[in-house]
């Protein structure tokens, strides 16, 4: 019980962390710069989410497997692999929810008058005081929602998680996999239990964000 | 003095614009979608002319025949919008001090108050933008583009969407400071009134056309067709 729920935790706030930043940079450039190669970025930062999750994770488990460049680099600089641990597992959660942070703050960064930032501009500022000072704050609103929606995608992650990081139980067993497992097992009392928690959470963070949208209009 | 000669097209729209402004008050005048603030635009490099060069002070701001280009962050003009346009997550007196260009933190707050001080908006400063009035919000926005000590002050109908009293007082806070300051200031308005009052200089606009030779036909025909329907 506290094993998956202590290691999803973790994994989600990691997760939340990585996709938050990269979302909102991602969704900056991609609202806001033109550069070459802007299409296909856009094109395969929003992949994932058509892929069903567990050929995203299949694909994940090749790109960073113990025989592929970036799973023996991995190994090569902390001496274990990446797959079937709980940074594996971080990493899968990350990727499947990204594209979900992306465009909810890739939306949101469009959406910003435009003569905020010619204002800026002309003020004096440098292009990246625009962007911190003005264009990310006017977006803010949805930039929480992008963050919570990744938050979200994070928390509920199975197939993905399950391909790349296994269903090791106290390494790499998160929640939802727990679940499964416990059903599988024909242990409902526990699947309940889980569920419930997990259910918990998920409420509890809904609620959050809501004070906070409430707190920045 | 400014100096522009510059063409400009966006899409289907074509926009010349010939016209120097000395310091005090050039007033732009003529119907909307003539392209007075597409012009302003392009003076402070929000964007860029399809061909031809402006020049401050004789500083060359761009020309599209050498590829000169200032961005608009060096060319230290100062703008005011139809709307304020005040950052709403930020008090007045941050909203002033983002533009102060020069010193640590102190400083900057300083000098936007005496900022806000100069347009009669110092008593406004710890609030938010959401909590002025429009008038108060265009004081502020004003002293927002004094702060950065500009070289020449553009102004885009700024006090349109304001009732007369408020408008007539901001006028003249208007003349005060440009005469004060002695800035080339240009003043976009399609209001004949404000324009008569406030001009040093007029300066016509028709469709695609500002000064040159707008005021020739077009643009006194536009002026005629405003007059009678006031």
């Amino acid at each position: 019980m506290w094993d998956p729920l202590w290691l999803t935790l973790r994994v989600t706030a990691a997760a939340t962390l990585i996709v938050g930043v990269t979302g909102i940079g991602f969704g900056y450039l991609l609202a806001r710069a033109r550069f070459p190669g802007r299409a296909l970025l856009d094109a395969l930062a929003s992949a994932p989410i058509v892929m069903p999750p567990t050929v995203l994770g299949y694909y994940l488990l090749v790109v960073l497997g113990r025989r592929s460049p970036i799973g023996r680099a991995w190994e090569a600089v902390f001496g274990s692999p990446l797959v079937f641990t709980w940074q594996g597992a971080v990493v899968a959660a990350s990727v499947a929810s990204f594209p979900f942070c992306l465009r909810a703050a890739r939306a949101a960064i469009e959406s910003v008058d435009r003569r905020y930032e010619a204002v800026g501009q002309v003020m004096g500022l440098p292009g990246w005081r625009v962007a911190a000072q003005i264009t990310l704050p006017l977006a803010r609103r949805g930039l929480l929602a992008g963050v919570a929606l990744g938050f979200a995608r994070a928390l509920g992650d199975f197939g993905t998680t399950v391909m790349v990081a296994g269903n090791i139980p106290g390494r790499t067993q998160t929640m939802p996999i727990a679940v499964y497992d416990a059903v599988q097992a024909f242990d409902y009392d526990r699947a309940g239990t889980l569920a419930f928690v997990l259910l918990g959470i998920a409420v509890m963070v809904l609620l959050l964000v809501r004070r906070l949208e409430r707190s920045i209009s | 003095m400014l100096e522009v000669d510059v063409t400009h097209r966006i899409g289907e729209f074509d926009l010349r614009a010939v016209f120097a402004a000395d310091r005090g008050i050039t007033v732009l005048f003529g119907p909307s979608g003539a392209g007075k603030s597409l012009t302003l635009r392009l003076i402070a490099g929000i964007d860029r002319p399809s061909t031809g060069s402006i020049r401050l002070n004789g500083e060359t701001l761009v020309d599209t025949s050498t590829g000169e280009w200032t961005s608009p962050r060096d060319r230290r003009v100062g703008m005011v919008f139809q709307e304020s346009l005040l950052l709403p997550h930020r008090t007045v007196l941050q909203n002033v001090a983002l533009a102060v260009r020069d010193g640590n933190r102190d400083d900057r707050r300083r000098s936007a108050r005496s900022w806000l001080d100069e347009v009669e908006a110092g008593e406004w400063a710890d609030r938010r933008p959401h909590q002025l009035s429009g008038g108060q919000a265009q004081r502020v926005a004003l002293a927002r583009a004094l702060a950065g000590e500009p070289r020449a002050l553009l102004l885009d109908e700024p006090f349109n969407s304001l009732d007369q009293t408020v408008r007539r007082r901001l006028r003249l806070l208007v003349r005060d400071i440009v005469q004060r300051r002695q800035l080339p200031t240009l003043f976009v308005t399609h209001d004949p009134g404000e324009a008569t009052e406030l001009a040093d200089d007029l300066l016509l606009a028709a469709p695609g056309r500002v000064g040159g030779d707008a005021g020739d036909r077009d643009g006194i025909a536009a002026l005629a067709r405003l007059l009678s329907d006031d």
